[in-house]
């Protein structure tokens, strides 16, 4: 076997090229193939609500108009209430500009009456359904829903809110209050 | 380039050709390489509301993207705009070209290209507004729009009665 290599070896010099030593190249793209692989974020799939701003005036910047059957849902946030006002509201929690979060009260008003809870909100707006039943899908409602958003309220006390509107069915919902200047 | 006698193989032995292998591999980290910049460029590391109510998601190609987080700042394709500069910004992506078949505008002149607010749950609930009172301004017109939220988890809901 020795006396084999040697003479692989002594005809070989003459004649083969020296030859690059892939493997450690090879080993490098796979570990920065693997790097890669493991630090894609794929793009997630979230879900969304779908609105449309009335067509033909963009914004309605006109006072609202008396309808004929109008739910009012007011969101509040209060930060100094009392205690015992706890129990009655729901609590959710505000993230603050110098960090971390600030526990504030959410009240939410329908027809100007305060409303315990988010459960209690949708029972009382299926009771208002069972006069008017959901039109069609395309046609328009003839509930109309104002909601209006206090100061401080955030995006994610809306998205609560209106989950709890489009659960019980209304589909037409027009935001107030919006403060242009602040 | 003969046959190679029995002898010879033993002293040769036949090696893997690598280059188109590498070649590959090279290929794949560059469309990686690619891929993780692009499609993550319009949307926000933000959190997002869960909603019960959420649709699936199909997002339109050219669709608008306008970022609020919890600061109330506005991102578009990780760019921070006031709001006088987000204006101005939609203003020229709205009447960009769309794909083949698709009008910019209807025939009464508003906006067919939809546009996405990701807002985070922690943020103020005026900025959407101002958004979606910048969508109904002259010029832009923007009426379809769409409001990211976090779907509920199956499971969730079918734990609750």
């Amino acid at each position: 076997m020795a006396k084999q290599k040697k003479q692989s070896s002594a005809t070989e010099a003459g004649t083969e090229e020296v030859k690059m030593e892939m493997t450690p190249m090879i080993d490098v793209t796979f570990l920065l193939l693997i790097f890669f692989l493991c630090s894609i974020k794929f793009k997630v799939l979230e879900g969304k609500l779908q609105t449309y701003l009335p067509k033909d005036v963009g914004v309605n910047t006109t006072p609202a108009q008396k309808m004929l059957e109008k739910i009012d849902i007011r969101i509040i946030r209060t930060e100094n209430r009392a205690k015992k006002d706890l129990e009655n509201i729901d609590v959710y929690k505000q993230w603050v500009a110098d960090g971390g979060w600030k526990e504030q009260q959410v009240e939410i008003r329908l027809q100007d009456k305060p409303v315990k809870n988010l459960k209690e909100l949708l029972l009382k707006l299926k009771e208002f359904r069972k006069n008017i039943p959901a039109p069609p899908e395309g046609e328009d409602d003839e509930l109309k829903m104002n909601l209006e958003a206090m100061k401080g309220v955030i995006y994610e006390d809306v998205i609560k809110v209106v989950d709890v509107a489009l659960e019980a069915k209304f589909t037409s919902i027009t935001f107030r209050g919006i403060e242009l200047d602040a | 380039m003969g046959m190679k006698s029995p002898r010879e193989e033993i002293l040769n032995p036949p090696e893997m050709n690598m280059t188109p292998m590498i070649d590959i591999v090279f290929q794949l980290i560059i469309f990686f390489m690619i891929v993780i910049d692009l499609s993550q460029k319009d949307l926000e590391a933000l959190v997002l509301p869960i909603s019960t109510m959420a649709m699936e998601d199909e997002p339109e190609e050219g669709r608008l993207y306008v970022n609020i987080n919890r600061k109330g700042e506005y991102i578009m394709t990780r760019e921070t705009l006031s709001l006088d500069d987000l204006e101005k910004e939609l203003k020229v992506r709205v009447d960009l070209p769309r794909p083949e078949g698709k009008a910019i505008r209807d025939k009464d002149g508003l906006a067919e290209r939809p546009i996405l607010i990701r807002a985070d749950q922690a943020s103020e609930f005026k900025h959407v507004q101002k958004v979606m009172f910048l969508c109904g301004k002259e010029g832009l017109k923007i009426w379809k729009v769409e409001l990211a939220a976090g779907q509920a988890k199956k499971d969730e809901d079918e734990a609750q009665p």
